[in-house]
């Protein structure tokens, strides 16, 4: 960021430096900082960055890593939905409490809008770990070789390149996960040998964010595997689907962010898992959901397979088949959408690929088989532009150093 | 075993009679009861809390001391019953906030503190939050007595790098 925050960042180390008023004075004694830390915590990560130029104290406070912590703890704990997409050259970002839609039942959503980062070719977008966005395939899709992947967090309005891949390659796939026992956010990515039928990921490297200047540090992966899209992190570790590359067969394969090691789910029941499955996380546990429908999911789809593991040692799945509701067919209608993920137990949320206006997404309650359309009101009469929805989406005021 | 009651006494002298039950969801005023230095006759001297703001306590815990006892009660409730009951405080709770000032709202917050009941203080900051999130940092710095340090270039800096924030 700028060079006035990094120059405040050296005011204020420790919390008990602090003293984040002059004195307000209540009942004839001073509001402790520990209350107004308290406060500050629960406001949306808008406010925080509205609040920044308060004083010197409060904007050096706010980056702490004490306050950051503390923050994070407390939005941890009410997850919000994401929606990012581009459009006349900008990289836009809306959010809004998830529980309205799992909790409060609500069939309308008004989003708040974040920052928007200027950019004027496609890419996609990583799952989002710990509040920060990562994109992937800019390599591809933006048709730039020498392109940078870009690390952003929407709440703090924050964004960076991230340095060159180490590559000659044209092809890279990247994840980025959290381990929450380091507290660390690292960026995962491999690049593609594309000879014909024998793709396969190579050049494995890890990149830390917050500790020291940015790096990418190469790795060792002992199984060669083709990965896809769509991965999930769950207690530290990166899930994503993949093709062996010896036996062709379909392996899970987990990247533990901590040790940056790699492990193999390959088993009878993997390699029976459909494709395209989505990944989950069911109450911790990795779970996936597969749909039937050839292709994309619409109103024509009629089913849902939905995997648990529910022996890690042994990764045991169990496996239901859930029939949709008759009302599917006409909520959903000829709109074409993807699975976003569970939410709780029993809750599937599926987004359009596309914006339209109205633009609606799908709640599915997996228990009741009862299934909502949820219009996302905020986001302006746009349309045809790919839209990237995430679930689990966390607000974080960290910065990126 | 809930219907001891005990009596409070708020620091200009007014004295409130509360369940024990009640009272213990201070964590302060259950240690004296625990080491037993409550007296049956004597009213326990509170001298950070005024009558005003002890009474909101006293409404606070009492609703709550009823709350905690259902629970316990009726682990199998249904789902539903428990959403139901969750949303019985949950409006409760705003009806409680809603009409109080940020005044009260910040004394009612130490007197919390001072009284060391974690949901209270949890309540008042999520609802102080609530109250402050839509402000301006002019605002901000007025509620909190905040002196603005900045000069007037730092400060146009830090508003261009968050200016997504004030939209």
């Amino acid at each position: 960021m700028s060079s006035t925050m990094k120059k405040q960042k050296k005011h204020v180390s420790k919390e008990e430096d602090v003293h984040l008023t002059n004195g307000l004075q209540v009942n004839s004694r001073t509001l402790p900082t520990d209350l107004i830390v308290e406060t500050l915590s629960r406001l949306p990560a808008k406010s925080i960055a509205r609040f920044r130029c308060v004083s010197k104290n409060w904007g050096s406070f706010v980056s702490t890593p004490y306050f950051t912590n503390k923050f994070l703890a407390v939005s941890s704990a009410r997850p919000r939905l994401l929606f990012t997409f581009q459009t006349e050259g900008k990289w836009s970002f809306f959010s809004s409490h998830q529980s309205l839609i799992s909790d409060h039942n609500s069939s309308l959503l008004v989003v708040d809008k974040h920052m928007h980062v200027a950019r004027d070719y496609s890419f996609g977008i990583c799952v989002p770990a710990c509040g920060f966005l990562c994109t992937k395939d800019e390599w591809i899709s933006g048709g730039k070789r020498d392109s940078r992947m870009t690390i952003c967090n929407p709440s703090t309005g924050q964004f960076k390149y991230l340095p060159k891949v180490k590559t000659r390659r044209g092809q890279v796939i990247t994840y980025i996960g959290y381990d929450p026992i380091e507290n660390q956010v690292k960026v995962l990515c491999m690049t593609i040998c594309e000879k014909p039928f024998k793709f396969k990921a190579e050049e494995h490297q890890v990149l830390t964010l917050g500790i020291g200047s940015l790096k990418w540090r190469m790795i060792e992966c002992s199984l060669a595997h083709y990965p896809h899209n769509k991965e999930i992190c769950i207690s530290g570790v990166i899930y994503y689907v993949a093709v062996d590359y010896e036996s062709r067969k379909t392996v899970i394969v987990g990247f533990d962010v901590r040790n940056e090691k790699f492990s193999f789910i390959i088993n009878k029941a993997t390699e029976n898992l459909g494709f395209p499955s989505n990944l989950i996380n069911y109450k911790g546990k990795l779970g996936a959901v597969y749909h039937n429908a050839s292709g994309f999911i619409d109103g024509r789809a009629t089913s849902l397979e939905i995997w648990v593991i529910d022996d890690t040692e042994e990764y045991k799945w169990s496996r239901h088949i859930h029939i949709l509701p008759p009302i599917w067919r006409n909520l959903v209608g000829e709109t074409k959408v993807y699975i976003v993920g569970m939410i709780g137990t029993n809750e599937v949320v599926f987004s359009p690929y596309v914006l339209s206006s109205p633009f609606y997404i799908f709640h599915l309650n997996v228990e009741r088989n009862s299934i909502r359309k949820v219009e996302i009101h905020g986001i302006g009469p746009l349309r045809g532009q790919s839209i990237f929805t995430f679930i689990n989406f966390v607000e974080s005021v960290k910065l990126i150093m | 075993m809930s219907s001891n009651m005990i009596m409070l006494k708020s620091s200009d002298g007014a004295s409130f009679e509360i369940e024990e039950a009640a009272a213990r969801k201070s964590k302060i005023i259950a240690n004296m009861i625990e080491v037993e230095c409550v007296d049956e006759d004597k009213a326990i001297p509170l001298q950070n809390v005024t009558g005003n703001i002890l009474a909101l306590v006293i409404e606070y815990c009492n609703k709550h001391i009823v709350d905690d006892d259902d629970d316990v009660a009726t682990e199998e409730a249904s789902e539903e019953e428990e959403e139901a009951k969750k949303k019985k405080v949950d409006d409760w709770e705003a009806e409680f906030m809603n009409s109080m000032s940020l005044e009260t709202m910040f004394e009612l917050l130490l007197a919390a503190n001072y009284l060391n009941i974690k949901s209270l203080i949890d309540l008042v900051c999520q609802t102080i939050a609530n109250n402050i999130k839509d402000k301006t940092p002019e605002e901000v710095r007025k509620i909190f007595s905040i002196e603005n340090d900045f000069t007037p270039e730092e400060e146009e800096e830090i508003r261009k790098e968050n200016a997504w924030a004030f939209g």
